[in-house]
């Protein structure tokens, strides 16, 4: 995968504490972003074919719940390989510009603490 | 069954029957579940991505596929619909020999058996292995070169030998673009044969439809940009090539700058737009 989408990354790290079924994933989703990625059914079994047919995610349980069909995903060991992939280049990118901060709130604290 | 359920069900149609059979229930019941208590209507939000992940299904736009591979299949589709202007073209010639003139004639023959080869290896793309396709394309190639005007035969020969080589990638053409190489190849054969009576009153409303289809196709660009390219490709072919061997001074009949130079404008702003809309395609 060259390129994961925010809601792919989400939807994948929704995965690693164990296999979940739609909703669980929705609700997931929600929690581990402070609730900024809400996921809309449609856009979830549209994320969950592809990363099926990738191999990243694979169909663990089938059962029936209020006479209907509950599939639960878990993670496979490709997908979990690109998701820290993928949180590995997102840390260097966030490091690029997060150990710039640092020196220049440090230089602005010294420069506020100088006597006039 | 409440009324939630009903309408989300409405919405599933989106999807093909394929789908739902596979999906639908499992889909539903997310949907009832992810619905706060009491609510009797879907929100827009998932009405919108219910739609849109449909037409992505049926667009064959649910695996995700590198923009090479995106443009490779454009481009194969393009030269489909080319290759079915000019098959249209020659049938045209030779259905109207057959009910209007009654001389035998030679040219009429090989029109139609090139006509023939053109259309098996068009459909062949989507239905036979690649081997097939590129043998009956490279057939009719040799045939259009060796039989009929070499000038002439640059254009079908060149597109398929297009076809030919762009057969030969891993994904194969999908299947719901079909309804629009019939729809391209229906109008441009009963376009060709509107001067004959009784199908003259079809001329006017056969003008209206190569832009019906453009408006389709520009606004399913929203959903898959391919056949936006794809009928770059159509138009270019269908105008330039003619107008190229007119301005040449080539023995066709010359055609007037605006005849040229809007398909051309036209054909460059939707292959643009296509290419541009490729790269912003999958959503997820």
């Amino acid at each position: 995968m060259s390129e994961m989408r925010e809601p792919t990354y989400f939807v994948l790290a929704s995965l690693l504490d164990g296999p979940l079924h739609g909703y669980g994933i929705i609700k997931r989703v929600a929690d581990l972003s402070d609730g900024r990625v809400r996921l809309a059914t449609g856009t979830l079994y549209t994320a969950l074919d592809r990363l099926t047919a990738e191999g990243y995610v694979r169909l663990v349980r089938e059962e029936i719940v209020n006479g209907r069909a509950r599939r639960s995903y878990g993670l496979t060991q490709p997908g979990a390989t690109a998701l820290r992939a993928e949180a590995r280049r997102m840390a260097q990118a966030a490091d690029l510009v997060t150990s710039r901060d640092h020196p220049r709130r440090a230089g602005a604290a010294s420069r506020k603490a100088r006597p006039a | 069954m409440t009324r939630l359920a009903r309408c989300h069900r409405l919405l599933l149609r989106a999807y093909p029957a394929w789908y739902r059979r596979e999906r639908g229930e499992e889909m539903l019941g997310t949907l009832l579940e992810a619905s706060p208590p009491g609510r009797r209507w879907p929100s827009l939000r998932d009405a919108r991505a219910l739609i849109m992940g449909g037409f992505r299904v049926r667009a064959g736009q649910n695996q995700r596929l590198t923009r090479a591979a995106n443009l490779r299949l454009a481009v194969l589709l393009g030269a489909a619909l080319a290759l079915l202007w000019l098959v249209a073209g020659d049938l045209t010639d030779v259905i109207l020999h057959w009910t209007h003139t009654y001389s035998p004639s030679p040219g009429i023959a090989s029109e139609a058996v090139y006509g023939v080869l053109t259309l098996a290896a068009v459909v062949a793309a989507w239905f036979a292995p690649r081997l097939v396709v590129a043998v009956l394309a490279v057939a009719a190639a040799a045939l259009y070169v060796s039989w009929g005007d070499r000038i002439m035969a640059i254009q079908p020969a060149g597109l398929l030998i297009l076809l030919a080589v762009l057969v030969f990638g891993r994904e194969r053409l999908p299947r719901s673009w079909l309804w629009l190489a019939g729809v391209v190849f229906a109008a441009d054969l009963l376009q060709g044969l509107t001067p004959a009576n009784p199908l003259y009153f079809l001329y006017i409303p056969l003008v209206f439809v190569p832009w019906i289809i453009l408006g389709i196709v520009v606004l399913w660009a929203a959903v898959d940009a391919r056949p936006l390219i794809a009928m770059a490709i159509y138009i270019a072919s269908k105008y330039l090539f003619v107008s190229a061997l007119s301005y040449l001074g080539y023995g066709v009949v010359p055609l007037a700058s605006w005849q040229w130079y809007l398909p051309t404008i036209g054909a460059a702003i939707l292959a643009a737009a296509g290419t541009w809309r490729l790269r912003h395609q999958v959503v997820l």
